[in-house]
């Protein structure tokens, strides 16, 4: 992987540091509608039922949208 | 709650934690392992989490009790504690007939391809008017779509009691007639009382013993 050098732990390249926000904000979003997600299951109740779908999957799946986007484009241009 | 539902809320908390640490380690991701890591508690595993929570979470919402955490659907549970037998729902329920954590839902989906999850959308409807609708008074809701006999002969077709009994068969074709749904099984004269919520006031109450 030729882009990997870009990542080297001793020269954290301000590219580093963008891909790392991007986690940390994929991580956030994801573990936010997790947490969504479990507190939902507290009650047996069309509201629960509704947090789970508008709330916890979107926040999921937008966390996990952010992530896939950032490896995307992380990788190595074709050459 | 079940065993699957507390080892898959388990699996939930768990997964919850590895993201969490990633929102907070993001330069993990700087080498291999991390990456490895970050590809599985970023993407493969709230997948699975969520795939799991969201079966979870349709099977709740097929439980009676979830039908009943509606203030308005009070009366239609109460009317299955009827002590009259001619209550049909209430002669089901109360002799497990139907699943009794699942009863609305085992007369009121449709046995159909696509019947579980009509259900769940008509479900959707049904919240759309309790949150930001105006809710009808209990006596004047009717169903959206007139009761198919397919729904007792999900379970009705075939039975002993049902094929032989002599009011099904009095005269020529009438089964026939049934059984496609040309004659109603709760047309006026046969099984024509279910929830009548709003006689309820005159209905006296079985009682289980303790
Ligand atoms: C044995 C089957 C059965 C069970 C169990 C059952 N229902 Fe029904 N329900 C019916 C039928 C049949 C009708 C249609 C009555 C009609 O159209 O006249 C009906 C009608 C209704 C209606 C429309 C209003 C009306 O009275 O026509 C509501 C609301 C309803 N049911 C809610 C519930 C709820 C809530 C439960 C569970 C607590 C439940 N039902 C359990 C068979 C059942
Ligand atoms: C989940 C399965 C199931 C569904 C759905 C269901 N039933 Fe039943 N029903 C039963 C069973 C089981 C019996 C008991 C039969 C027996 O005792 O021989 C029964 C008994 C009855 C009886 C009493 C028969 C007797 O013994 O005199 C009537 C009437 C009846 N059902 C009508 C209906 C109608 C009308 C519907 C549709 C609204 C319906 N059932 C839907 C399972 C079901």
């Amino acid at each position: 992987m030729p882009a990997s050098g870009n990542l080297n732990p001793n020269t954290p390249a301000p590219r580093n540091h963008l891909i790392e926000r991007r986690i940390r904000l994929a991580g956030t979003l994801v573990a936010a509608g997790l947490v969504v997600q479990l507190v939902s299951f507290l009650w047996i109740h069309p509201l629960a039922f509704m947090a789970f779908l508008l709330i916890g999957l979107p926040l999921v799946a937008l966390g996990i949208l952010v992530y896939l986007l950032t490896i995307l484009k992380a990788s190595p241009p074709a050459p | 709650m079940n065993i699957p539902v507390w080892l898959g809320l388990a699996f939930t908390a768990l997964v919850a934690v590895l993201t969490a640490l990633l929102a907070f380690k993001s330069e993990l991701t700087r080498q291999a392992p991390g990456r490895v890591l970050a590809f599985l508690a970023l993407f493969i595993l709230p997948v699975m989490a969520s795939w799991g929570g969201f079966s979870a979470q349709m099977g709740r919402a097929e439980s009676t009790r979830f039908c009943l955490s509606c203030h308005v659907m009070n009366d239609f549970g109460r009317s299955l504690m009827v002590d009259d037998p001619s209550f049909t729902p209430a002669r089901h329920y109360q002799n497990h007939l139907v699943p009794v954590d699942h009863a609305c839902y085992t007369c009121h989906t449709t046995y159909t391809l696509f019947g579980p999850l009509d259900a769940k959308l008509e479900g959707l409807h049904h919240m759309y008017v309790q949150y930001l609708g105006t809710i009808p008074k209990p006596a004047a809701i009717r169903l959206y779509h007139p009761y198919n006999n397919r729904e007792c002969l999900h379970c009705h077709a075939g039975m002993r009691a049902f094929m032989d009994e002599p009011n099904h068969n009095k005269k020529p074709g009438l089964m026939a007639s049934i059984l496609d749904n040309r004659v109603s099984c709760i047309s006026s004269g046969c099984h024509d009382t279910m929830h009548d919520v709003k006689d309820l006031q005159y209905a006296s109450f079985w009682k289980p013993k303790p």
